[in-house]
């Protein structure tokens, strides 16, 4: 009764945060986003029904929407990347950089580890995969903060409480399956709960911060030329090395 | 348990990255074209020029201090120079994240920027805020002539153990042929 609650309270948000996308004019902005947001009302509807009129049938579809969302929800790391460095096309080379290390990082990892054989895998594959694929997504979104934050990159209110609301999901995602997969005895009675109730609070965050239009600080505009970044950058290496030399000539006195 | 520990660890260290995000932009300094080439041509400005900083972290006033043979004086010695030290150091770190900040905030929108570039700068700068801590470090464990104390330290160290092995050769009484005929 509790799960059916939690499960019609998230619809219902799902549908009001759709709805101020259209009066707020948001969906234009971030159409990706709501795009996920509707597969996932879409999905909930669904599954539902799935699970009253063919239970067989459910477990199925489950994994298969999981999946879609999965995919959907990388789309939306994406946007927060393309919406963010629209006007900064120096830090998005840089976070594509940040990102094609790490994900080489991550692939080199799982080709180097043994694979210890289908049969010990099987009994939790998918729980085993989604917590992987969760996890890349938490490196991707780190790796993109991190750039955020070394670029100073200026945020409006809606982007903000997308990418809080998404990253709070995904880190509460993978915390829950390591949970799940290395201590499914001493949780299994809260596991029904533990998730719905997450993400019914990400939904009303992300509805709060999103109820409306907020407009984005304008950072000044500093590069004029393409030659400045060189000479720019010679500057900073001369300035750096300069103040390096003066703290080992401490060491060294 | 490691395994959801250092989850748990790098979780927590993305929500609150997420959360700085937010005003990151507004600490921006407020700079024009001007106020940056003025910037650029006076880079460090602000930190004392190479004698000085000789001075201050050479031994030579800490020796003629040590020969007036005045705890007190030395002591008082100590505790200015120290303040000395660590605020030039502290002035040498603000300086160089100044510049990086700019760096930053400027080439952030170039086109063609150049992230092999900007990675080299990066490893710079920590390592020069690196160097920068482990001075703080030791000025404030070893005072602030840190190397020359920490010289004199390992001095008085590896004497102190060549006395103490001595002592417990001597203590032990290694046994010898003439000892062991007694039995």
């Amino acid at each position: 009764m509790f799960t059916l609650a939690i499960w019609w309270l998230g619809v219902s948000v799902e549908a009001l945060l759709i709805a101020r996308g259209f009066v707020g004019k948001l969906i234009r902005r971030f159409p990706v986003f709501y795009s996920y947001i509707f597969f996932v009302f879409v999905q909930d509807i669904l599954r539902m029904s799935v699970l009253k009129w063919l239970p067989a049938r459910y477990s199925q579809v489950y994994w298969i929407t999981q999946f879609v969302s999965f995919v959907l929800g990388s789309a939306v790391i994406f946007e927060i990347y393309r919406v963010a460095l629209r006007i900064f096309p120096g830090t998005a080379k840089m976070a594509r950089n940040v990102l094609l290390l790490l994900f080489g990082i991550v692939f080199a990892r799982a080709l180097a580890l043994p694979f210890g054989g289908f049969p010990g895998w099987i009994p939790h594959a998918f729980e085993i995969l989604e917590k992987q694929l969760r996890m890349l997504q938490g490196l991707a979104l780190l790796g993109l903060v991190v750039v955020f934050l070394w670029y100073a990159i200026p945020f409006g209110k809606n982007l903000w409480c997308i990418l809080l609301g998404y990253s709070v999901f995904v880190v509460a995602s993978a915390f829950q399956l390591t949970l799940f997969t290395n201590y499914l005895n001493q949780i299994e009675q809260y596991w029904p709960y533990v998730q719905p109730i997450t993400y019914l609070l990400v939904l009303t965050l992300w509805t709060w911060g999103l109820w409306s239009e907020y407009p984005v600080p304008v950072a000044a505009r500093e590069m004029q030329l393409e030659s400045d970044y060189e000479s720019l950058v010679a500057s900073t290496s001369r300035q750096l090395g300069r103040l390096r030399s003066r703290a080992r000539r401490a060491v060294l006195p | 348990m490691m395994t959801a520990s250092l989850l748990a660890a790098a979780c927590i260290i993305l929500l609150i990255l997420v959360a700085l995000i937010r005003d990151s932009h507004r600490h921006e300094p407020g700079s024009t074209k001007v106020a940056r080439n003025v910037a650029h041509q006076n880079p460090a400005g602000s930190v004392p020029c190479p004698p000085l900083v000789r001075q201050i972290f050479s031994p030579e006033d800490f020796t003629f201090i040590s020969k007036l043979q005045s705890q007190h004086l030395s002591q008082i010695y100590s505790r200015e120079r120290r303040a000395v030290a660590l605020f030039w150091v502290q002035q040498v770190s603000r300086d160089a994240s100044r510049v990086m900040r700019e760096h930053r905030l400027v080439s952030r929108r170039a086109e063609h920027l150049r992230p092999s570039v900007e990675s080299l700068l990066i490893l710079h700068y920590v390592d020069l805020q690196l160097t920068c801590g482990c001075l703080v470090f030791l000025i404030w464990t070893f005072g602030p002539h840190p190397f020359a104390s920490l010289a004199g330290h390992a001095g008085r160290t590896s004497r102190f153990m060549a006395l103490l092995l001595a002592s417990i050769e001597a203590g032990l009484r290694l046994p010898t042929p003439e000892n062991e005929a007694g039995f």
